[in-house]
């Protein structure tokens, strides 16, 4: 009796829990460089996909004003979350995707003066992080990867 | 209206070309994905562009030589270009370039097979210009080292091997951009019509901007000046004397028949004529400066042993001086014959055999400095020296076999005459 009863549980459990379709591959084979336009969304065409970024820059630079024509980077990686920077950013931004928007999972500070110019590579399942001449830097979603570790 | 499509295509190709060539040119440092696929997707755009504004055969096979550059620059990148273009992949859109310039080739009745060989020779101007580029670039290095180091040879007697390998190695260098600056701008001619006059103006416009793009003015002006400037840098031996003296007659050669070819490219223009102009005055002056450092250096071999030739400033110079030396010593009637001998010696061990007729006279005959009658006339004057000089060998040989037989015949005698020993009786 008792343990037609843990069968029972087993099979409710089984039966409530999502349907995941897996493997998935979300990455972008390159990053995209797209123009703020005047009411601070950008818009990615080949993925249809448009958001605002005043939030974002008021969370980087404590201003969301005078945003118009700047440029950012955006990649996703192939676990779906999307990395976001831009010229004189001092972090690089993780989203995930959620009911009509982008939250935010994790702000990785990345330069102390500001990246001069950023660029993203997609070296999956890693972001590759370049500005300029400086070193690359390897990001996850959790942050900065460190060297020798997979 | 057709002029001007002609000129924008000129204009479209040479756009196109300078792209190629100032992609080698990326920046040491890592290149983002996104800037290796912009940069294709600019030169491909460019591409299509061209392939609609081409109207002659040559421009069908600039465009056709640009389509394997672009092949090749980005021969590392297929699979990320594969990945990232959308909604053509790379691959597709290289066959759809190759597609069109075909069709529009049809359309204007060019044969592929010409667009082909003039494809061909537009990669080997090309290549040959990438060439010439590393080369003058090493070349410059080699220069500055040499000075560096001719400066340290004054102090130091050991640098002097160092010297002489660097200066071994920028001669070869110099020599092998010389070869390709010519080998470049002959591939560069050879796409159009020997009638570089005759050419339609569009014509002229295109292989006036490939001698721009390929620097073919400043490349062989630069060549003289720098192979002077190795003249007067450097203390050469005879070899390398007479070398630079063959190798610039042949640049001189090069230049009468590129000079006139070029004059008629840049018939209006000013500024290009008297570069041209300029070009010839060095390359004569280069010529004027090989030949005095080369009769400088045989003259000094001369000098240098005390050998009183007249000092000369030419092949025939050189082998009527020496001639008229080898004559008056023929002709010596008031030296003793100890002194004629030693004189001869002279010449011959410190000279003639180490120097003149086993390193000059060769290369002198093989760069056509002076014929081979010449010298044979020299040597021909040097046995007649010797044989005024010395004793002959058969009188030499005479004396010796007299001297032989006389010791035989004074033996044979001695002999003869000894009494011979009386036999003893056998009673005793």
């Amino acid at each position: 009796m008792k343990s037609l009863g843990l069968f029972f549980i087993v099979f409710l459990v089984a039966g409530c829990s999502p349907l995941m379709l897996k493997p998935a591959d979300f990455s972008w084979p390159i990053e995209s460089e797209l123009k703020v336009n005047s009411n601070g969304m950008v818009q990615e065409d080949r993925y249809s996909i448009s958001f605002s970024v005043k939030p974002l820059f008021y969370e980087e630079t404590k201003d969301s004003t005078n945003i118009s024509n700047r440029t950012i980077r955006l990649i996703r990686d192939e676990s779906g979350f999307y990395f976001i920077t831009a010229p004189h950013f001092k972090n690089v931004y993780v989203f995930s995707q959620n009911d009509g928007g982008l939250s935010l999972e994790k702000a990785i500070p990345v330069s102390v003066d500001g990246l001069s110019s950023p660029a993203f590579n997609q070296r999956a399942p890693d972001i590759e992080l370049l500005n300029g001449k400086d070193k690359p830097i390897m990001l996850t979603k959790d942050g900065i990867k460190e060297e020798g570790k997979k | 209206m057709k002029h001007l499509t002609r000129a924008l295509g000129a204009m479209m190709l040479s756009a196109v070309g300078v792209l190629m060539l100032f992609s080698v040119a990326v920046v040491a440092q890592e290149q983002s994905d996104y800037a290796i696929v912009k940069s294709y997707e600019t030169k491909y755009k460019a591409i299509k562009d061209a392939i609609k504004q081409v109207q002659t055969v040559q421009q069908c096979a600039e465009v056709s030589a640009n389509i394997d550059d672009l092949e090749n620059e980005f021969a590392a990148d297929t699979a990320l270009l594969n990945k990232s273009l959308y909604p053509d992949k790379y691959d597709d859109q290289i066959t759809e370039v190759r597609v069109e310039l075909r069709l529009n080739q049809d359309k204007l009745g060019i044969i592929e097979s010409s667009v082909a060989r003039i494809a061909d020779l537009e990669k080997q101007v090309r290549s040959l210009s990438g060439k010439v580029d590393s080369l003058s670039a090493a070349n410059d290095k080699l220069m500055a080292s040499l000075d560096v180091m001719s400066k340290a040879v004054e102090k130091n007697t050991k640098t002097i091997d160092s010297l002489n390998h660097l200066v071994a190695d920028l001669r070869r260098s110099i020599r092998a951009r010389d070869e390709a600056i010519f080998a470049m701008t002959d591939s560069l001619f050879m796409q159009y019509d020997k009638n570089i006059q005759g050419l339609p103006d569009q014509e002229k416009k295109m292989l006036v901007g490939k001698v721009e793009r390929h620097n073919v003015v400043s490349n062989i002006m630069d060549a003289a000046k720098q192979n002077i400037k190795f003249l007067e840098t450097t203390q050469l031996s005879s070899n390398d004397l007479v070398g630079m003296v063959k190798e610039q007659r042949q640049f001189s050669s090069y230049w009468n028949g590129l000079g006139p070819k070029l004059a008629a490219v840049y018939i209006s223009s000013n500024d290009r004529a008297k570069q041209i102009a300029a070009i010839d005055t060095v390359v004569a002056q280069w010529g004027r400066k090989a030949d005095s450092s080369l009769w400088a250096g045989l003259n000094a071999e001369f000098a240098s042993k005390q050998i009183p030739v007249q000092p000369f400033h030419s092949g025939d110079e050189f082998v009527a001086n020496l001639s008229k030396y080898f004559d008056d010593q023929t002709n010596d009637s008031k030296s003793s014959s100890a002194e004629k001998e030693s004189r001869l010696n002279h010449f011959l061990n410190d000279v003639w055999n180490p120097s003149i007729n086993s390193q000059w006279l060769p290369t002198l005959v093989d760069a056509g400095i002076i014929t081979r009658d010449q010298q044979s006339q020299l040597q021909t004057k040097l046995s007649t020296w010797e044989a005024a000089t010395k004793p002959s060998h058969t009188l030499l040989y005479a004396v010796i076999f007299l001297v032989i037989l006389a010791v035989v015949v004074f033996f044979v005698i001695r002999n003869r005459k000894k009494p011979q020993p009386s036999e003893p009786s056998p009673q005793a």
